[in-house]
């Protein structure tokens, strides 16, 4: 009982702490956007508050901390006690572990403080250059997501997102497909055999999982009618509305919301796979393998392998805060959000308001960062041509035939007139989709779980020979384009 | 706010279909592998090959009988030409898959994506005829041209598919490089891409400002189709490629890609001419016809290996077409402006018909047309005595393997005499009605000098196609050689074939007066 | 000296320096990154010609996708350190002159450009409204619709054609 009051107090703490720096960083919008508009003519200025606040605050410090959490976790469902060794020397704290919090500051110490080493035949260069790129992409990719809605602060429009560009998702494609540099400069400079194959591995996995990431949002894009996630006709402004709205008890709204994963199940779904597959993490994390090619940053040491790590759990935050924004309602809750904007102490101060609204944006995006880590440590690992299989024959056929439906069904329900009408006021028409979506959902688990005969086979291609069906082609005439891994 | 209508569409039906049939054999691929005896059950890919192309076919016939117009904003045109070319190059395609079903077979290399990929290259011709915007034409060129790369490297036996492949992609993309550097230069002269709207321009400005651009551009063009025609001096890669390509691959190139590269070229210089005056054009096609008759033709005659000398016979033959194609800007056929019709993309721009220029375009689509039959026949024919065996060896075409064919295998013979009669314009064969069209059309152009140079060669030519019927009915064939196996698509092609030579040379009243018709329509 | 001149001649500099860094390099992963760089830099110019959905295509596309498989061929060939490069050669003679040539030429025409240009856009709206999404999306698809198909045709043909010609002997 008292272990669950413990938890309650961390948690009101946490989000008490989100909900004070959300505030902060309204404040900071506004007054950075005022003081730059009156003194040098220049918009924008919210923006560089937002990369103060959301970029370095928010996602660097959620991503320091999942490294612990990351070993929490893990330790927990692994019935370990978990990391509890490092103490901190001082009376009175010498015997507690503080829940494994010192860990994250020896961590950084000692990436600090090793020698950072240079093997002696690479390229110094893409070495060193290596790392940035590997961690910048990731970093960037946050810049369009919004952490909370446009409001007015200090007399100004305030966006929550540091940049609201007209091609929206496009730039996470485009700032996504330059992660693969790192990994591959990384693999390639080490001048080491291992560090190659690893570089080689990451780098193919990416760049077969972005063709499938593209293909898993075009149908939010279809849905909605855009490609921008903030802003009044972005797509975390518009999952703020009914689907089916049932009742309004005293001004309070519930209905079932707008929001991406029941629109585009099996859209999140795949954008899901992909875009793990794109972090790297088990069970795609073919790259790394303690046990066979160590990886593309078994040269690195120091903070120059630091970086590599805190650019995973960066991808997982940022990837976290896409997911929130595109699929599960952005900044808004499921139910009461215009109640809320109606009342008074809010309409008086918007900046509360998108306090609010911020808090249940990081919430969420903490709780699909726990989400991440569990499949993490609950999965085992694919092979290696499992990965292109899954990639290149499932993913991407289910991808296009969800674009196809999805088109065929937003075509057939769309009233007449629909490029006139505002994109709010079409959101009720979307409800055949999320029918649609939840049938597909259906087919799909059931074509999953209905135990195939050949399913056998079909694993036994990847070793190539040796394997006895009779129904398989024989290897004189098969044409099967199986990536063979070896 | 411009929108499509179906009408829109028409012209593009065949290749649609040709692509939508490409499209369904390659999944049915895909589904293939999963099926118990997956390499004896392929028979149902070449049927489907014919289907579509003879319904491809058939939507372009009746697309031939509609009024010429300026569809998809301007970057297609629906005229008699290109639904012309659209039959002609599905006849071919149709009869090159069946040729290459028994030539598959035979070597156990039948895929569905070799059927896929001529019907893809079909699509690419049928295409390109009927562009008439320059980024259009050069995108559909390229559909044909990839898709005829990757045809021409398909059998991997030995060195020469992979060489003929390499230098065919190479010279490809170089040729491909010059026409569009050209085109940009032009744009840079036009403002333009579309070829109505070039030919408004230049019409309307004939200053000599950019004169030079345009010429040089008009150059850069004319090679960039040259290489794609293999006119003299840009055939180079031809004996190499048609020599290394699977056989029913040559036939389709030598038959369909020339057709729709000259039609594609006729619309664009149509187009171009009229501004600076038709000398250009006239210069340049005048000295590559006078080049490609007498260098292939030339060529050809010490050839012993029948592919080879099948291959230059088809830069000769470009060469006729070439004469034609003078013709059309010679300065005696006309006063200027005249018969420029929906040719150049904008019906509004023709003025008189003139009944001269009918003729010769009447007489270089039957030449395509005849060209198209009897090259199909002719290689056909090459096809089916090629064994698997002898691919190593190097004397698989020697002229001596036809030797007492005549009395191994009559119908082949019949078939490859017809074709080598027709080939060396001696009637009563479609050659020799096509070779009469166009030069009598060559002469009303007062192009004397040069009809008398393609009659000329044409005897000469004579020699090298008799030489194969004279090896086939006189020679009797060596001892132990082997018997080519037989397969009925194979003859079904041969027969049509054969057919179309003959009974379009002795009858050809009934395509030429259409071909009168339509192009008089085209030029109103 | 507005932001957007100063952001020019960074993107302008940096654009030149990489596309030289592509060809004095020896290594040819550092040229193939510097070419990237150069994309990205060139892909910031076309922000600033207010064409964003170039500009990120750009990145996207050539930055993004291509040049990825660039560098795998690279690192897959192995390349080292290039040794062949002699101080004097025919080629580089002839190289030497056409890029000469080519440079008087450009600057010749530079030359004749006129002064100032005039401003094509009536208003900011419209030259916001140029290079975005929308509108690109209405060029190709209510413009140049034939085309655009077509290309999806070449992909198509490319790609099977690739497969075909990689498979192993027919």
């Amino acid at each position: 009982m008292q272990r669950i009051g413990v938890v309650g107090f961390i948690c009101g703490l946490i989000v008490s702490a989100i909900f004070g720096a959300m505030a902060a960083a309204y404040g900071l919008a506004g007054f950075l956007e005022k003081t730059l508009v009156e003194k040098l003519g220049i918009q924008g200025g919210a923006g560089i508050g937002n990369m103060l606040i959301l970029m370095l605050v928010f996602v660097m410090v959620i991503a320091t901390l999942l490294t612990l959490a990351e070993r929490k976790w893990s330790a927990l469902m692994q019935d370990r006690i978990g990391p509890n060794r490092a103490r901190i020397n001082l009376p009175g704290l010498r015997d507690q572990s503080l829940a494994g919090l010192p860990h994250i500051a020896t961590d950084v110490i000692k990436m600090l403080t090793k020698e950072d080493f240079q093997p002696k035949a690479a390229n110094k260069f893409l070495f060193n250059l290596a790392p940035m790129l590997a961690f910048a992409p990731a970093f960037a990719l946050f810049a369009i997501v919004p952490a909370g809605p446009t409001l007015p602060v200090l007399g100004y429009q305030v966006q929550m997102s540091v940049a609201n560009p007209d091609f929206g998702l496009l730039y996470i494609f485009a700032i996504a497909s330059l992660a693969v540099y790192g990994t591959s400069l990384a693999g390639w400079a080490s001048n080491n055999k291992f560090a190659l194959l690893g570089g080689v591995r990451a780098s193919s996995q990416m760049i077969s999982y972005e063709v499938a990431l593209g293909l898993s949002l075009v149908g939010m894009m279809l849905a909605f009618s855009t490609v921008q996630l903030a802003g009044p006709t972005g797509m975390s402004e518009l999952q703020g509305g009914y689907l089916w709205r049932f009742t309004e008890v005293g001004g309070f709204d519930v209905g079932i919301p707008a929001w991406g994963f029941l629109l585009q199940p099996l859209g999140f779904v795949l954008f899901f796979a992909a875009s793990f597959a794109e972090t790297k993490r088990a069970p795609f994390d073919v790259p790394e393998g303690e046990s066979e090619i160590i990886g593309y940053f078994v040269e690195y040491s120091g903070m120059k392998f630091g970086l590599f790590m805190i650019a995973e759990f960066v991808e997982v935050v940022v990837l976290a805060g896409v997911i929130v924004a595109i699929f599960f309602g952005g900044y808004y809750l499921p139910f009461g959000n215009e109640w809320l904007k109606a009342q008074t102490v809010f309409v008086e101060q918007p900046w509360l308001l998108g306090a609010v609204f911020g808090t249940v944006f990081w919430v969420k995006v903490v709780l699909l960062c726990y989400v991440q880590l569990a499949i993490r440590w609950t999965f085992p690992r694919f092979r290696y041509d499992q990965i292109q299989t899954l990639g290149w024959k499932i993913l991407l056929p289910v991808g296009l035939l969800n674009v196809f439906v999805t088109g065929a069904v937003i075509l057939w329900a769309l009233p007449e007139g629909a490029a006139t009408l505002p994109a709010a006021a079409l959101i009720p028409f979307l409800q055949p989709l999320a029918i649609v979506g939840l049938v597909e959902i259906a087919v799909v688990v059931a074509l999953t779980l209905t135990p195939r005969e050949g399913a056998e086979s079909a694993h036994a291609d990847g070793h190539g020979h040796g394997h006895t069906d009779t129904h398989a082609p024989a290897p004189s005439h098969g044409a099967t384009p199986v990536a063979s891994s070896h | 706010m411009p929108s499509f209508s179906i009408q829109d569409f028409m012209p593009i039906f065949p290749a649609a279909i040709l692509a939508v049939g490409a499209m369904a054999l390659l999944l049915s691929e895909a589904f293939l592998v999963s099926v118990p005896h997956a390499s004896a059950s392929r028979g149902y890919q070449a049927v489907i090959g014919v289907i579509t192309a003879a319904f491809a076919g058939t939507v372009a016939f009746h697309n031939a009988f509609e009024d010429p117009r300026v569809v998809l904003q301007g970057f297609a045109v629906l005229d008699p030409f290109s639904s012309f070319v659209t039959v002609v190059v599905a006849v071919t395609v149709g009869l090159a898959v069946l040729l290459s079903a028994g030539f598959l077979k035979h070597r156990n290399a039948e895929r569905g994506e070799f059927y896929a990929l001529m019907l893809f290259a079909a699509a690419g011709m049928s295409l390109l005829a009927l562009s008439a915007e320059f980024i259009t034409l050069f995108v559909n060129l390229e559909v044909l041209s990839v898709a005829t790369y990757a045809l021409t490297a398909y059998l991997r036996r030995g060195t020469r598919p992979a060489e003929a492949g390499f230098k065919y992609f190479i010279l490809g993309a170089f040729s491909g490089a010059l026409l569009l550097y050209g085109a940009a230069l032009l744009y840079g002269a036009t403002g333009t891409t579309k070829l109505a709207g070039m030919a408004e321009v230049l019409r309307a400005a004939s200053s000599g400002d950019k004169a030079w651009l345009v010429y040089c551009g008009m150059v850069l063009v004319a090679t960039g189709f040259a290489f794609k025609v293999a006119a003299v001096p840009f055939h180079m890669w031809t004996p190499d490629v048609y020599e290394g390509a699977p056989t029913p691959v040559t036939a389709l190139m030598s038959a369909g890609v020339k057709a729709a590269a000259f039609v594609a070229l006729i619309r664009v210089f149509v187009a171009l001419a009229p501004g600076l005056g038709p000398q250009v054009p006239f210069v340049l096609f005048g000295g590559l016809a006078l080049l490609t008759m007498v260098a292939g033709n030339l060529m050809a005659l010490p050839q012993r290996n029948v592919k080879r000398m099948l291959a230059y016979s088809s830069v000769a033959h470009a060469g006729y077409v070439l004469l034609g194609v003078t013709a059309l800007f010679a300065p005696a056929a006309g006063t200027e402006g005249h018969g420029m019709g929906v040719l150049s993309a904008s019906p509004l721009l023709g003025q008189v018909p003139a009944s001269a220029h009918a003729d010769i375009y009447k007489a270089i689509l039957f030449y395509l047309l005849g060209y198209a039959v009897t090259t199909i026949g002719s290689f056909g024919v090459l096809a089916a005595l090629e064994r698997r065996e002898d691919e190593t060896r190097g004397t698989t075409w020697d002229l001596d393997r036809f030797a007492g064919l005549a009395h191994s295998k009559p119908g082949w013979a019949i078939a490859m005499a017809a074709c080598m009669l027709s080939l060396g314009g001696i009637p009563p064969t479609v050659g020799f009605m096509g070779k009469l069209l166009v030069f009598r059309a060559a002469v009303d152009a007062g192009l004397l000098g040069l009809a008398i140079v393609g009659v000329l060669t044409s005897a000469a030519a004579a020699y090298y196609y008799l030489r194969v019927v004279v090896y086939m009915f006189m020679r009797n064939a060596a001892e132990g050689a082997a018997v080519p196996e037989r397969h009925w698509q194979t003859d079904v092609a041969l027969a049509v074939a054969t057919a179309g030579v003959i009974l379009l040379g002795i009858l050809p009243g009934p395509v030429t007066a259409w071909l009168t018709q339509a192009t008089m329509l085209a030029l109103r | 000296m507005s932001a957007e001149f100063v952001l020019f001649w960074v993107f302008a500099i940096a654009t030149a320096m990489s596309a030289l860094g592509v060809i004095v390099t020896k290594n040819p992963i550092a040229s193939a990154m510097s070419l990237v760089a150069t994309f990205f830099f060139l892909a910031g110019i076309y922000v600033l010609l207010w064409a964003h959905t170039v500009a990120v295509l750009q990145v996207m596309v050539y930055a993004g996708a291509i040049m990825v498989l660039f560098l795998f061929v690279i690192m897959l060939l192995s390349l080292g350190e290039d040794t062949s490069m002699t101080k004097f050669s025919p080629t580089r003679i002839i190289g030497g002159v056409a890029t000469a040539g080519l440079l008087a030429a450009l600057v010749l025409a530079f030359r004749k450009l006129p002064e100032a240009s005039t401003g094509w856009a009536a208003s900011v709206d419209q030259l916001k409204a140029f290079g975005t999404l929308s509108q690109l999306g209405d060029v190709l698809y209510k413009q140049w619709l034939f085309p655009f198909e077509a290309v999806s045709l070449l992909l198509l043909v490319a790609i099977v054609g690739a497969v075909v010609v990689a498979k192993p002997r027919i």
